[in-house]
């Protein structure tokens, strides 16, 4: 065994070495190959982030949900309507809930003002009192125990009591949320008493969803039924096909870059082969040579692979992947605001070396083999 | 369809190793007629030259085989979030009739290529290529698995269809459903727990006779087969239970998940390391009658048939930590 | 001792320019000798060479090193055995450019995985026994001659082979470094080596050192093994 890795430590040591003799003339390679990385890796970490996060507000989206709609629009549904779903068999937990969108003018930031609903968020804040999100607290200078001062849409100032900050585990979601009672909400956007945002419900049995939501819907034939399966396929839709179009259209660049990859290995200088040459000459062995080889194919692949990586990880995650903004754009629509958390997935690093490493490994087998076999008195004609 | 790029890696991963596999196969055919060791013909010394193009091509697929089997059975857990009703891996594989076949036939690549591995080193070891016809042969047996799990792979990822409810290991691995699952959680705990761990005792007798005498390679061989299969039955109906700390938790997926402190790699690294080695380790001691081989082919085996038992204990010790560490009682005191 | 029995080389066999380098040549060759084999050039003496020290193979005919027959071998064998056995100097001394002289040095032992603080003591050894050591560190590019000569010898001895195999040492050579070289085959010899070059030089196969010439015309052997220089003095 030692014997083994000792070999293959010299066979590394030499290979580094007549890597950096050639330096500008890698150089070349070792760019492209990094520039295939750095592309592929960005389209994947952004998509990755842009899906987790999906998933993320996706994990505590309730089975259902009604919404009512009027000329077209989103409109606030009436109590009522609670007890008409309530009453079909197999909805449990049927809930109205309030919500909605608030604009801050004091820091122009976008809030999200919300009824909590449950105990998602911890004790439900009383009367006076509210709950925020690390977000909210940070801009607005307001730590627990201190007033949080909101301007409603009719113009009255709002005094609330911030009696908790959300755990920071769950930013992604809750960084812009203020929870309060629901009075206080009511009152804040003046909204009548007996109508809710939404009304969401939960189904037992998943095979019963696809009927609950039909049942609904005859039911209330002006109310519009959003199943969580809805949600995460129109999701999915935007991001596969969007992420499927650009690999299309990559998977074109890796062709060309594993053409490019093979015309290289191929393209032995002169003194590349008078080397090979000499080393099969003096006692290397066919399968030797392979093995310098492929070590030599490793070594360029994990220094263009970790490069590639890393400023990919750095574009995407601290520049918002500025260079793919005007391919990528489209995605914000469903966001409001547009941080992704940096995220590194084993899953998604293997699938990258697949459409990397292994079609430019499998691009210069031929010709390390050839160049490997030439014959040992090469050298003396 | 579902467009997902690891599912296009994989995708593209079997397609690259099939063609290589088949053309590997093709020259096996010609390895096997026309290989002539003594003869210093020119055709000859082709033949000899293209064995080093192939052994790293087939290298290769080997090792992006195995890179597939994890990354087929991470996909599978990442995507059950797409699927109604799945919670796991079990849920996304289940949700056409191709999963479980491709996964079951890809863990037949994985055997199969690693033992390839062990004998193509075997082989290069011995000056006169010792094994080239039991290698190539091999290889003409491999392929068409090869195939058929990049076939099967195929159907699987094309038949996906998002809208279809799935059921997960819940549903799957309960004593009241049918099907090879469900009867293996529906064993009787303590029979399970006698086959795990008698497995594996008779395999390390086996393996104490081979490191002593050089004898029984081939049965060892054997055994560790037989040890697979008892520990994955073991897994499913008992060890699962234990670690779940729940009696009718049989998933043998959900023990990768973070959840359980990812407890399922101290049973299955082990496992699968110690059946590949004994698979491919105790077989080659048969190999010592190629002279080139007598004195390595022994040696050999008898390191790997060692290695393959030390991981063989190391699981059995995981088996048996998951028992006696779990606040689950399933046996009367 | 190596035997050739009926040796041909042909290159390009069936091709339009096919050409026969060596005809039917038998020989032997002692060990622990120095033996040339002298020839004007296009003789074969080189492609001899070549055959003799398993950089090629015969296109027919059987050679036997140490009584072992190698021209059926499979080729990995044949390596293996190449380094085990033979040593090379080439004309241009073929070093590798850009590494130093101690790297060039140990490159044959690379393969084999021995324990790297021996080989380089070894490497070392041997450049201290040629010379040679004060250059260790030097790209070998920027070697003279004679420099670049003492390095090839000492990298083929690098993995001890009984036998060193020379082709036309001096060629590159002034008359003050072929006597160099020459005091170094004496070194060879007296440690019990086995040494086989070709020469077209007249001061190298009249030296009083050498055992046998083989002289060579047209791919045959027209005089071999006479000892013209009487026994060679250790």
């Amino acid at each position: 065994m030692t014997v083994w890795l000792r070999r293959q430590k010299r066979l590394i040591d030499y290979t580094v070495a007549s890597l950096l003799r050639r330096a500008a003339r890698n150089f070349a390679l070792l760019a492209v190959y990094t520039l295939i990385v750095f592309v592929l890796a960005t389209v994947m970490l952004f998509t990755h982030a842009l899906r987790q996060e999906a998933m993320v507000l996706l994990d505590g989206a309730p089975e259902i949900t009604v919404q009512r709609i009027s000329m077209g629009r989103h409109d606030l549904i009436p109590a009522s309507y609670v007890d008409a779903i309530a009453d079909i068999r197999g909805a449990r937990d049927v809930r109205g809930r309030l919500w909605g969108y608030f604009y801050d003018t004091a820091n122009g930031a976008n809030y999200t003002l919300m009824v909590p609903d449950g105990d998602r968020y911890g004790a439900a804040p009383d009367v006076g009192e509210t709950v925020a999100g690390a977000g909210v607290a940070r801009s607005r200078g307001v730590v627990p125990g201190k007033y949080l001062f909101l301007l409603s849409p009719r113009a009255k100032l709002f005094k609330l009591k911030l009696k908790d900050v959300l755990d920071a585990d769950s930013e992604i979601v809750t960084t812009d949320l203020v929870l309060m009672a629901e009075s206080d909400f009511r009152a804040f956007f003046d909204v009548a008493p007996d109508v809710h945002t939404d009304i969401v419900l939960k189904v037992r049995n998943p095979r019963e969803v696809a009927k609950v939501a039909e049942k609904i819907s005859n039911a209330l034939p002006d109310c519009r039924v959003v199943t969580r399966g809805d949600i995460l396929r129109t999701y999915d839709s935007v991001f596969n096909w969007r992420e499927g179009i650009l690999l299309a259209l990559l998977g074109g660049a890796i062709f060309a870059f594993v053409i490019f990859a093979w015309e290289k290995a191929s393209g032995l200088s002169a003194e590349e082969r008078r080397e090979i040459g000499i080393l099969k000459a003096v006692g290397w062995e066919t399968s030797d040579v392979i093995k310098m080889k492929m070590w030599e194919g490793a070594v360029v692949s994990l220094g263009a692979f970790l490069t590639g990586y890393v400023l990919a990880y750095i574009h995407v995650f601290y520049f918002s992947a500025g260079l793919l903004e005007p391919v990528l754009k489209g995605w914000a629509v469903l966001y409001p605001r547009f941080e992704l958390t940096p995220q590194v997935d084993g899953v998604q690093v293997a699938t990258l070396l697949f459409f990397t490493v292994a079609p430019y490994i499998a691009a210069t087998l031929v010709p390390i083999w050839r160049a490997a076999i030439t014959d040992p008195d090469a050298v003396m004609r | 369809m579902i467009f997902h790029p690891t599912i296009l890696a994989l995708l593209i991963g079997s397609a690259l190793s099939s063609v290589m596999v088949l053309a590997g196969a093709a020259f096996g055919v010609r390895v096997l007629r026309r290989w002539d060791i003594a003869s210093g013909r020119h055709g000859q010394l082709v033949l000899e030259r293209r064995t080093y193009l192939f052994s790293v091509l087939l290298a290769f697929v080997m090792v992006a085989e195995l890179l597939s089997l994890l990354l087929f059975v991470f996909n599978a857990d990442r995507m059950s979030a797409q699927f109604v009703g799945a919670m796991c891996a079990v849920g996304t594989l289940n949700a056409n009739a191709f999963g479980f076949p491709a996964l079951i036939l890809k863990i037949a690549v994985f055997f199969l290529a690693s033992v390839w591995l062990i004998v193509n080193h075997v082989d290069n070891m011995g000056y006169d290529y010792p094994l080239i016809r039991v290698k190539y042969a091999m290889l003409i047996v491999i392929a068409p698995v090869v195939l058929a799990a990049a076939g099967v792979q195929a159907a699987y990822f094309l038949d996906l269809d998002p809208e279809v409810i799935t059921s997960c290991c819940g549903k799957l691995f309960t004593q009241d459903a049918t099907g090879v699952s469900a009867e293996l959680a529906g064993l009787d705990e303590k029979a399970a727990l006698v086959l795990l761990f008698g497995s594996l005792a008779l395999a390390g007798v086996v393996a104490a006779v081979h490191a002593r005498t050089g004898q029984g390679g081939m049965l060892y061989g054997a055994v560790s087969v037989l040890v697979f299969v008892a520990a994955i039955a073991g897994i499913v109906s008992v060890v699962s239970l234990y670690v779940y700390e729940h009696p009718n938790h049989h998933c043998p997926f959900c023990l990768l998940k973070p959840e359980y402190g990812y407890f399922g790699y101290w049973l299955y690294v082990p496992l699968f390391a110690g059946t590949v080695l004994g698979m491919g380790g105790g077989p080659i001691a048969v190999f010592a009658g190629a002279p080139s081989l007598a004195e390595i082919a022994p040696r050999v085996s008898r390191r790997l048939v060692t290695t393959s038992m030390v991981c063989l204990t190391g699981f059995g010790a995981a088996c048996a930590y998951a028992i006696l560490s779990s606040g689950l009682i399933l046996f009367g005191t | 001792m190596i035997v050739l029995q009926d040796i041909t080389k042909t290159f390009n066999e069936g091709a339009d320019n096919e050409y026969t380098a060596i005809h039917g040549v038998d020989l032997k060759i002692d060990a622990d000798r120095v033996t040339v084999l002298r020839g004007p050039s296009g003789s074969g003496k080189t492609t001899l060479l070549t055959l003799i020290g398993g950089l090629a193979r015969p296109s027919s005919g059987r050679i036997h090193v140490n009584g072992r027959e190698v021209t059926s071998l499979p080729e990995r064998f044949l390596t293996h055995m190449r380094r085990e056995v033979f040593g090379f100097v080439f004309q241009s001394f073929n070093l590798i450019h850009g590494l130093s002289v101690l790297e060039n040095v140990m490159i044959p032992a690379y393969p084999l995985g021995g324990p790297g603080r021996e080989l380089n003591a070894r490497a070392v050894e041997l450049l201290e026994t040629l010379r040679i050591a004060h250059k260790a560190g030097t790209e070998v590019q920027y070697l003279s001659g004679g420099e670049a000569q003492r390095v090839a010898i000492a990298r083929a001895l690098i993995n001890d082979p009984p036998i060193l195999v020379a082709d036309e040492p001096t060629a590159n050579l002034d008359t003050a470094l072929s006597l160099e070289f020459l005091d170094i085959v004496r070194e060879l010899r007296g440690r019990g080596k086995t040494v086989v070059m070709t020469s077209h030089d007249p001061m190298i196969w009249q030296a009083d050192l050498v055992d046998a010439v083989v002289a060579m015309r047209d791919g045959r052997i027209v005089d071999s093994g006479v000892d013209p220089g009487g026994e060679g003095t250790a």
